[in-house]
Formats: C-alpha cells, sequence, structure tokens
C-alpha cells in the first residue's frame, strides 16, 4: 500500500519537472523526503492503530462490520446496568493499585539497600530481584497454586496448612502477592537507579542538622525518589491491571473475577459476547491511558530536576544490618522464586501421587519431548515464532526508530504516538482488535487463524521494544557520518544498511534477544489468535493446566524456562568472546 | 527508496501467491468446523474424504472457539459443515439466518424428535448431563432432592457452567425446569461446599483422586470412557430427570460447496459413522446402531425438556446469573461443614 502514497508525488515530480510551477515542486520534494516516515506510519496505522480504531468503534455501535449503525452504546449501557461488572471493573482497579503498593513496599528497601548501603554480594541481591522479573507470572501462579491448593506441597511440608491461611491466599490478598512477588523487583531496581543519580549531600545535610531516620525517609529521600516511584509504580499498575494469566489462573481459583480474564471468557467461551468484549477491552485500554497522563503529570509536578551525581560513600550497615537486609532479600527470593520454582520442578518430576512423597520419574519429559507429541510441536511452534517476530522486530523496527529520529514534525509526533501505543494498551485489547481487524468484511487475505496472525500479534505487540532500544542509541548517535555517506553519493538504502546498521547493532542484537524471550512465554495473544490444533508453550501449559496433565504443563514450563536461560546464557558469553 | 519499494512489492507477491492458492482448489474442499471430541471429527472425515474424493479443511475445536470463528466470520462465512456440541449453539446460528434446512435420505431411521422440525440442523448423537459418583461414595440413587438439599455431607463438584457447555446446558434446562426453585437449590449445594472446576476433565481427575464424591452436571460419555479404562466410577441419571445434549450437524447458508455439505450430512447419518459415534460411547442419532457396551442399552431415562429456540433468549442471562449468585458467591458454611470437610 505505501508506494500509492508515493508514487504519485514523485511521478508528478519527474516528468514535467520544468513546467510546474515552484509550489508544486516543493510539495513533491517534501512528499519524496516524508516517503520512509510514511511508510513507517502506514505500518504503525495497519499494525496497530487500525484494529484498535476498529475495536473502539465497535463497541459503540456493535453492529457497524455489517454495515448498521443501531444500538448506538448498548454494551456501555449494559455494563452500566449490571451491578455485577461494575464491581469487577472496580475489583480489577483495585487489584492493580494494592498490587502496585504492595510492590512498593517490597521493592522500595531494597532499591535504597542497594543503593546507599555497603551490603554484601549485591550481585547476588540484584540476581535475586531479576529471577522473579523473568519468570512469567502465569508460571508463577500456577506453581503457587500447587504449593496451596488442598493436599498441595504446602499440605505435605506442614502436614496440614490451616485453612485460614488456604483461604487468605485464595483471595484478593493472595492474587496480589503473587503479582507483587513477580513485579517488586522493577521497582526495587528502578529506585536503586534513582539513588545512585542523586546525590547523598542533602541527606547528610538534613543528617547533620539533626533529622530522624523517618524524618529522613519521609521528608528528603521519598520526595527526591517520587519521579522513580511514580514511573515504576506506573509500569508495575499497567502490568498488573493487563495481565492475563495471573487472573485467569489464580483469579478463576479465587473467585476475584478481573477484567483480562472477563474479557477472554467472552471473546472464547459459548456464549460468546463480542459487542460487551469490546466495550470492556476499551474501558480497560482507556484505563491504561489514563494511568499513563495522570502518572506522567505526577511525576512531572513532583519532578526532582536533574543532579550532579557525586560519589556517594555507602552506608555502613553492622552486623545486624547485613543479617536483616539479606534477611529481607532472602524471604523475598524464598517466596519469588524458590517456592515456585521447587513445586514446578517437583511436580514436573513426580511420578503418581499417593501417600507420602512420590517418586521421581523423567515420563513428563520424554511426553513432551517424544518426537511427533504435541509438547514438541508446541515447542517447535514457539521457537520459530519468537525467532520470526524478533527478527521482523528488530527489521522493522530499528528501520522505524531510524526514520523516526531523523524527521521532524507533526508526522513524527504521530509515529511517536502511535509506536507508544502498543506497550500502553494491554496485549488482550490489541489481540481482540487484531480479532476484529483481520475478520472485516473488507478483507481478503485468510490471515486470520493462521499462524501468521500470531506472528502478526507479536511483532505488533513488541516492536515498541526494539523501537526503545534502537532510539537509546540513535540519540547518542550524531548524523555527521549519515551526511558524509550521502554527500559521497550514497542512497537511502544504502546509507542505513552500511552506516546506520552497523553503529545500531549491539542495540538491535539486545532488542532480538528480549523480544526473542518475551515471545517465546507470550501468553495471553497466543491463546486468543492461535488456529486451533496448534499450540504455542504458554498454551500449552496453560491448557494442560486446565484440561490435561498439570506433570506434563509444569515440565513444558521448566523446558521453557532452561530453553530461555540458556540461550540468554549463551548470548552473553559470545558478546563477551 | 527503490530498496524500500522492492521490499514491498516482494511482500505483496509473497502473500498475493500464498493466499491465492487454496482459493483456486476450493471447489472441491469441503470445510468443516465441528465441536466435540476431536478423534471422532478426524475419523469421520477421513472416512468422507476416502469416500467421495474430495478434501476437508478441518477445524476442530471446543464449542466455545467454534462459535467464536463463527461470530468472528460472521460478514465473511467460510464454513460449509458445523458440527455443534449443543443444540442451543446451533439455534444461535439459525436464529440470525445461517444456516440452510436439508433432510437426507433415511432419516427415518434416526431419532426424529431430536431435529430441528424443519431440518435446519439434525442431531448425530447425544450425550446426556447427570450426575458421576464414585462407585464407593456414600451416596446409593440421589434424585436433584436430596442432592440440592444442602445436607449430603459429600464433596461434590461441577464443571463451572460458563466453560463446559455440557454443564450450562444442564443448568439451563434445571432453571428453566424448576423456575425460581432452581435458584434456592443452586444456592443451597453452593452453601454446603459445591465447588467448581474448570472443565469437565478437572472436576474427573478430582473424582478419581477422591477429592470429590460426585460431579453434579457431569456428561456421560466422557464418565462411561473412564469406566471403560476400568476406573471405580459410575453415572448416575436422578428420576426428576437428566439433561439431554444433542450434538447437532448443520449447512450453513451461505455454504460455497452445498453438494459436498449435503453429502457430508449423509455420510454422518450412515450406520458405519453412527458406529464411530457409538464407539465414543455417545447415544448415535440412528436408533438402529448399537450404543457402546460401557453405556449399556437402556431405554433413555427422563429428561429435563426444554424449547431450544425460547431457551436461547435466556441462556446468557442464565449463565451470569448463575456465575454471579451461584459460583462466585461467598461460601458462607452453615452448619452443613463439618470437621471432616475441611481436610
Amino acid at each position: 500500500m505505501a508506494p500509492s502514497h508515493a508514487a504519485p508525488a514523485t511521478g508528478r515530480h519527474e516528468p514535467s519537472s520544468a513546467a510546474l510551477p515552484r509550489t508544486l515542486r516543493t510539495l513533491a520534494r517534501f512528499a519524496s523526503l516524508q516517503t520512509p516516515l510514511f511508510i513507517c506510519a502506514l505500518v504503525l496505522m495497519l499494525g496497530a492503530g487500525y484494529p484498535l480504531l476498529l475495536l473502539f468503534l465497535q463497541s459503540l455501535f456493535p453492529e457497524i462490520l455489517g454495515g448498521d449503525l443501531s444500538d448506538f452504546l448498548a454494551p456501555y449501557r449494559r455494563i452500566a446496568e449490571t451491578d455485577a461488572l461494575g464491581e469487577m471493573i472496580r475489583n480489577s482497579l483495585l487489584w492493580a493499585g494494592s498490587v502496585t503498593v504492595v510492590s512498593w513496599i517490597m521493592g522500595i528497601p531494597c532499591g535504597y539497600l542497594l543503593a546507599r548501603t555497603n551490603l554484601r554480594g549485591k550481585l547476588w541481591a540484584r540476581l535475586t530481584l531479576l529471577v522473579p522479573i523473568m519468570t512469567p507470572p502465569y508460571i508463577a501462579a500456577l506453581s503457587y497454586i500447587l504449593v496451596m491448593q488442598n493436599g498441595g506441597f504446602g499440605d505435605m511440608a506442614l502436614g496440614g496448612m490451616p485453612e485460614a491461611v488456604r483461604a487468605w491466599f485464595f483471595s484478593f490478598w493472595g492474587v496480589t502477592l503473587v503479582m507483587a512477588l513477580s513485579s517488586f523487583g522493577y521497582v526495587a531496581l528502578a529506585i536503586e537507579a534513582a539513588l545512585a543519580s542523586i546525590p547523598r549531600r542533602l541527606e547528610d545535610a538534613a543528617h547533620m542538622l539533626g533529622a530522624r531516620w523517618y524524618q529522613l525517609g519521609l521528608l528528603v529521600l521519598i520526595p527526591l525518589l517520587l519521579p522513580a516511584i511514580f514511573n515504576s509504580g506506573l509500569l508495575v499498575f499497567l502490568e498488573a491491571i493487563s495481565n492475563f494469566g495471573v487472573p485467569a489462573v489464580l483469579g478463576t481459583r479465587s473467585n476475584l473475577p478481573l477484567l483480562p480474564a472477563e474479557i477472554f471468557y467472552l471473546v472464547t467461551s459459548w456464549p460468546i459476547d463480542l459487542a460487551l468484549a469490546t466495550a470492556l477491552s476499551s474501558l480497560l485500554c482507556l484505563f491504561a491511558l489514563a494511568t499513563l497522563y495522570v502518572s506522567r503529570w505526577l511525576a512531572t509536578r513532583a519532578g526532582g530536576g536533574a543532579m550532579k551525581t557525586g560519589q556517594t560513600p555507602a552506608h555502613a550497615l553492622g552486623t545486624w544490618g547485613q543479617g536483616l537486609a539479606w534477611g529481607l532479600f532472602g524471604l523475598l527470593f524464598l517466596l519469588s522464586s524458590v517456592l515456585p520454582y521447587t513445586a514446578m520442578l517437583l511436580t514436573s518430576l513426580a511420578s503418581g501421587w499417593g501417600d507420602g512423597l512420590p517418586g521421581l520419574t523423567t515420563a513428563h519429559y520424554q511426553a513432551i519431548l517424544m518426537p511427533g507429541s504435541r509438547g514438541l510441536e508446541a515447542l517447535w511452534t514457539s521457537l520459530s515464532l519468537s525467532v520470526g517476530a524478533a527478527t521482523v522486530c528488530v527489521v522493522i523496527g530499528g528501520y522505524i526508530a531510524y526514520v523516526n529520529m531523523r524527521s521532524t514534525g507533526l508526522l513524527r509526533r504521530v509515529l511517536d504516538g502511535l509506536a507508544m501505543l502498543p506497550r500502553v494498551i494491554p496485549k488482550i485489547v490489541v489481540a481482540v482488535g487484531l480479532i476484529l481487524a483481520w475478520n472485516a468484511p473488507w478483507i481478503t487475505l485468510d490471515i486470520y487463524n493462521t499462524i501468521w496472525m500470531l506472528l502478526l500479534a507479536y511483532v505488533v505487540i513488541y516492536i515498541t521494544d526494539a523501537l526503545n532500544y534502537a532510539n537509546t542509541t540513535l540519540t547518542r548517535m550524531s548524523p555527521n557520518m549519515e551526511h558524509a555517506a550521502s554527500i559521497l553519493g550514497a542512497g537511502r538504502a544504502r546509507v542505513f544498511i552500511s552506516v546506520v546498521l552497523p553503529q545500531l547493532r549491539p542495540a538491535l542484537l539486545a532488542a532480538w534477544l528480549t523480544t526473542f524471550i518475551v515471545c517465546m512465554r507470550e501468553l495471553v495473544a497466543s491463546i486468543l489468535l492461535l488456529p486451533p490444533g496448534t499450540d504455542t508453550t504458554a498454551t500449552f501449559i496453560f491448557n494442560q493446566f486446565e484440561q490435561g496433565d498439570i506433570s506434563v504443563a509444569m515440565a513444558m514450563a521448566t523446558v521453557t524456562i532452561l530453553l530461555t536461560t540458556v540461550v540468554l546464557v549463551l548470548f552473553q558469553l559470545w558478546r563477551r568472546a | 527508496m527503490r530498496f524500500c519499494g522492492t521490499l514491498l512489492w516482494l511482500t505483496g507477491a509473497f502473500v498475493l501467491s500464498g493466499c491465492s492458492a487454496p482459493e483456486a482448489d476450493r471447489a472441491e474442499t469441503l470445510v468443516v468446523y465441528s465441536a466435540g471430541p476431536r478423534p471422532l471429527a478426524e475419523a469421520v472425515v477421513a472416512a468422507w474424504e476416502e469416500k467421495s474424493g474430495h478434501q476437508v479443511e478441518l477445524y476442530a475445536a471446543t464449542t466455545g472457539q467454534v462459535m467464536a470463528r463463527l461470530e468472528a466470520e460472521r460478514y465473511r462465512p467460510r464454513a460449509d459443515v458445523v458440527v455443534f456440541a449443543s443444540a442451543l449453539a446451533a439455534e444461535a446460528i439459525k436464529a440470525r439466518g445461517g444456516l440452510k434446512p436439508y433432510r437426507p435420505d433415511g432419516l427415518d431411521a434416526t431419532r426424529s424428535a431430536w431435529h430441528h422440525p424443519e431440518h435446519y440442523y439434525l442431531a448425530t448423537s447425544a450425550a446426556l448431563v447427570g450426575v458421576a459418583l464414585r462407585e464407593d461414595g456414600l451416596l446409593q440413587q440421589p434424585d436433584w432432592p436430596e442432592l440440592f438439599s444442602g445436607d449430603t455431607g459429600q464433596r461434590l463438584t461441577m464443571p463451572s457452567p460458563s466453560r463446559s457447555g455440557a454443564a450450562g446446558e444442564f443448568v439451563l434446562a434445571y432453571a428453566l425446569a424448576r423456575g425460581d426453585g432452581a435458584w434456592e437449590d443452586f444456592r443451597r449445594i453452593r452453601a454446603d461446599g459445591l465447588e467448581f472446576a474448570a472443565a469437565n476433565s478437572q472436576a474427573i481427575s478430582g473424582l478419581l483422586q477422591g477429592a470429590y464424591q460426585g460431579i453434579v452436571g457431569a456428561v456421560d460419555y466422557l464418565i462411561y470412557r473412564q469406566i471403560a479404562e476400568g476406573a471405580p466410577l459410575r453415572m448416575h441419571y436422578p428420576e426428576g430427570g437428566s439433561a439431554l445434549v444433542v450434538r447437532p450437524i448443520a449447512i450453513m447458508a451461505d455454504a460455497r460447496a452445498p453438494h459436498l455439505a449435503q453429502d457430508f450430512v449423509a455420510h454422518y447419518l450412515s450406520p458405519e459413522m453412527q458406529q464411530k459415534v457409538a464407539e465414543q460411547h455417545l447415544l448415535p442419532a440412528r436408533e438402529d446402531t448399537a450404543v457402546s457396551e460401557t453405556r449399556g442399552a437402556h431405554p433413555l431415562p427422563p429428561t429435563l425438556e426444554m424449547d431450544f429456540a425460547e431457551a436461547l433468549n435466556d441462556f446468557r442471562d442464565v449463565l451470569r446469573r448463575f456465575q454471579i449468585e451461584v459460583e462466585r458467591a461467598e461460601v458462607v458454611r452453615g452448619d452443613a461443614a463439618r470437621p471432616d470437610d475441611s481436610e
């Protein structure tokens, strides 16, 4: 589609350029200059803008795809009239808020300890924060169910868990805890980074003037850290409100209906209610965008301003202090990683559940890794999809970022906004939008219900990450080399391939790796868009847990996590070499 | 720019060539969507492909997935034949004018009461939704009043009606048959500790492991499959009536290969295919086809009657009400809670 925009302009330009008035020529020149920007905008519009627009329109006019504008706002009216739906929406917001607060409570002390004290073994401490970030939340939730359920590992270890604890876990707060455990690491790392860039002079001054520790914290540190607190909180809130795995796995167990899981059931289980699903999706989208703007506004209001970093001598911890600090890291690591991973491994290796401890077997691994088995097929599908999506993301994302960085004007701002969208908008909303978009009566490509649909979804959802990686490098890159190449007669494509790409390579490789890993564990878009009979590792785990063998599910979870870890380690080794 | 243009053209050409190929030989291909057991769908399709020499594009999935796909393709239909796992689902498509009636020869050999009166959809088979019990359980021949009394002292489960089509149809049939009394029953059994499983298989594995002593709203052919494999279970149909869930086949109004579609429908009702249906422990539509040995040839137990066209209007509301008032209700265990219940 892209050339059709560019062609008329350049066509007019070439044959009769002398005869044309100046203005037209300028216009044509402008168009040809802006062509890459147009192409990028079109790609993003087609990928993200069009499905989201269609989703929003359909939520307003449920029959719009049939060319019928009746029943305006009917789904929204139903939401307003059904008490349970209103409550579910309130619950979702409350839950995401609680996850954020709990993540702050867990993460801020960790960040402070890492940045301001002489904590021993900081590298390991940081690692304990990275492991839960790397663990897909749905696997953590599944493992927690194995620990806490009737006759689960908790019962085995304690010889019967108190019912009150179980009831507490399978409720609002248990679901909150699991989600917070998988996201507090972001907060801790963000706080550490922020503290590292804030000099200690203010704290020292306050200390010398006789401030107590709580005054220091409340009046000096927290205000200085507010931007970091808000930004990391925003990340956690957005992740929580749009997370599908934890609500679907644990929320349904705990009678806690949350928006993303509800949307999923409305789209996939009979009776289907696409109209209500699009309306709820639009609301979810609205909440996400509102959160983004409010927190940005708050962060600028609170803005600490840039400060010169100085040497920051570490605050010495005594033996007790070291012990307490490591106690905190240890406890969080135990809850966020050791417990779920142990449950996962044990379940994947257990043979039969009788009285006492089960025997060990590798049968579940054999079942998923046997040639021709569905498990192996799922692994293969995931691998090829992730490699494909990561490659496409990096190629298109890198190009878009480059074009964006080297352009100015209105289109660029539009492009900026469009590229941000998929990152902020919950993945389930993008997936529902894609279903509508690629099924519309005017689409003649049979892409829906093929594996290509998923590739498209991954690219749309994750291209922003690639963009961001490329952006960070591009902002530091001077255009002089490109100008030089251009003056020496290189065309646009040549400049991009021989001058820009080599400089972008490290950033793009990192982007490739990140995209590969997130695609390998992507659940919600896969489960909504995969053609039946096909599985990715994530949907395989989810389906086996719901309908089949939990041990096989956990074996697959172990294999996936091992595989991504191996890729990560190999990549690091290769980069160092 | 030239580089980009070439790239775009190449992509375009690739996409077009990729998509025009299946378009060309469409006339030879029958598109079948099927809910229900995948092996059965595959077996029936394979037999037809061999017999007719035509290709079938089969999409076997759950009722939810099939309905989602039909809903998504509403303005761009692709399917020729759909096998539903519920007459309500077929009725929903018929209600929006999506089905075309067809009356194959030899329909008299089948149970005519299960078909649509004007043959918009025809039953291929049926299953009954009743109660699955452990053989060593205390409940012997419980009727609904006993089960719903809130005083069974047994751990019971139900596949979530919003996730299992069969359980959903049972809840609807019971609610329509009993009126408001049904809702009191549901709330009472929930307060007695009825738990909800995400799907049939989860409920069944809970029953096999002894976590539960009974499944209310169990679809029988899955239970017979377990029994045939030696599981100590039995299927019980309460006197008050079980829900009859028929599995209809229908031809889409926009079928692009209508003759192949009709041939496929007749094929599904042939004695050979009905035999395959019976092997899944389903009730075959043909009266002259023997049911599976495990199921045993018994007369049909009493069923809860329901008019599908009317029931369709209530389906969504009943399910949502059930979800809110029963499934997600805070469980306040009253006197029914026993010390041995909580372990």
